[in-house]
């Protein structure tokens, strides 16, 4: 990143992420270039290769942005401080897959929150079914999808609102982006469920 | 895809349809599995939207512009100011680029207990509509059930857990420590977070005697293995480094 290049402060990062539009992904990149030093600091702290702490920064600045967009980040703490907070447990995190080589267990943040929500009788049903998904199968789904849905669904994935949808995608309202947005998910469900019944 | 499964993660449903859609997840097979593909849909979605994040940003990191400026002879004095600034600059650096530990507690708050999993007190109701409200942030109605729940049971621990954590979000610190401090004291608990959000309420509140008292609760969380002692030990070496 450019050094003379004006880096906003953290308020008008988080202001700019939170409004959306064609501003957000600017915000977002100068919230990931602003705070790039802390992958050294990982480097330092953690032991892990260059690539693995390139990538827990990474995965922490995407985190970062969700509970952003969310509201679950509400400006108690420093954005800086949040940030490193999360990086560094992300490292960790990174650190004991590492180790103890449970990569194949390993549950990502968001959905452990998610599962966190149903109730532990529910979950355990849940999180059956999701063993025996077929992970290859839904990424090779994904990837045939058509470009509009492919598109939507990744703004979705990445946290933009379906008014934000609308806009970005040019679909007439929020509520025909959020029915779009369905019917793709219901498309890649049918192909998933196709494919897993040739096999 | 079914509706009510966005609504649920979304927290949009009303609580006796949030009752009704966790049961008949348990017995209507076709909702279960449509609720899992979206999960699962989701987190690959998010897998592949990181790595296509991550490689725009180390591409970004790449643009480094290596400007090509004309070659000046300095004056040698020049260089020694230049090194006293780079060592002023690198003094000012390495002080303010962790952040102490007053500052990691705010994170922690910010992560950790801005929102509670309603699954946190298991199967009693208004506990989990006493984390209902607290994640709504109204503290006062979490609060009322919160008391009324530890009258009724005065061994109930998620209820002085969540009391001591209102507490906190209302930076009412001397009821927070007392909150925490007698849970802490428990001893019948399988995990207890007493003491470690003891400290973290005294971090919080942060008059001159209280980074001891934290420093002296963090490392008996440590030394006795409870729960919060990876982010104790974190907060340690940043009291110990600054």
């Amino acid at each position: 990143m450019n050094i003379f290049t004006k880096v906003p402060q953290d308020s008008s990062i988080i202001e700019g992420i939170r409004t959306g539009g064609p501003q957000r992904r600017s915000y977002e990149n100068h919230l990931y270039g602003k705070y790039t030093y802390l992958i050294r600091d990982g480097l330092r702290k953690h032991r892990l290769s260059e690539d693995d702490c390139s990538m827990a920064y990474s995965d922490a600045v995407l985190t970062v942005i969700e509970h952003l967009t969310s509201g679950r980040f509400e400006g108690r703490s420093e954005l800086k401080t949040y940030l490193h907070q999360i990086f560094s447990n992300k490292c960790v995190d990174l650190l004991r897959r590492n180790t103890t080589k449970k990569a194949q267990v390993h549950q990502p943040e968001q959905l452990t929150d998610a599962l966190n929500l149903l109730p532990d009788e529910a979950r355990s049903v849940i999180q059956q079914l999701m063993q025996q998904q077929d992970m290859d199968l839904l990424r090779h789904r994904l990837s045939e999808l058509g470009d509009k849905c492919r598109r939507i669904l990744w703004a979705w994935g990445e946290g933009y609102k379906d008014e934000e949808i609308a806009v970005q995608l040019d679909y007439q309202s929020a509520a025909v982006a959020k029915t779009s947005r369905r019917r793709c998910l219901d498309k890649l469900r049918e192909l998933y469920h196709t494919g897993r019944n040739k096999q | 895809m079914n509706d009510r499964i966005e609504q649920y993660f979304n927290e949009e449903l009303q609580p006796p349809e949030r009752e009704q859609f966790e049961l008949e997840l348990l017995h209507n097979s076709q909702l279960a599995e449509e609720l899992a593909f979206y999960l699962q849909t989701k987190q690959v979605i998010r897998e592949q939207v990181l790595a296509e994040r991550h490689a725009e940003w180390q591409k970004m990191d790449l643009k480094v512009p290596h400007s090509v400026a004309p070659v000046r002879q300095l004056q040698p004095w020049y260089y020694a100011v230049a090194a006293v600034v780079l060592l002023a600059m690198a003094w000012i650096w390495l002080s303010l680029s962790d952040p102490n530990v007053r500052e990691l507690s705010d994170a922690y708050i910010e992560e950790n207990l801005t929102t509670l999993s309603v699954q946190m007190g298991g199967e009693a109701d208004s506990l989990q509509s006493a984390i209902q409200y607290y994640n709504e942030s109204q503290f006062a109605a979490a609060q009322t059930m919160g008391r009324e729940l530890l009258q009724r049971n005065s061994n109930n621990a998620e209820a002085l857990k969540l009391l001591g954590l209102i507490a906190i979000r209302q930076q009412n610190y001397p009821q927070a420590i007392a909150h925490f401090h007698q849970l802490g004291e428990r001893r019948d608990l399988y995990t207890n977070p007493g003491k470690f959000y003891e400290a973290l309420a005294y971090l919080q509140r942060n008059q001159p005697p209280d980074k001891e008292a934290a420093r002296k609760l963090l490392q008996v969380v440590v030394t006795e293995n409870l729960e919060g002692k990876p982010d104790a030990e974190k907060w340690l070496e940043a009291m110990d480094e600054k």
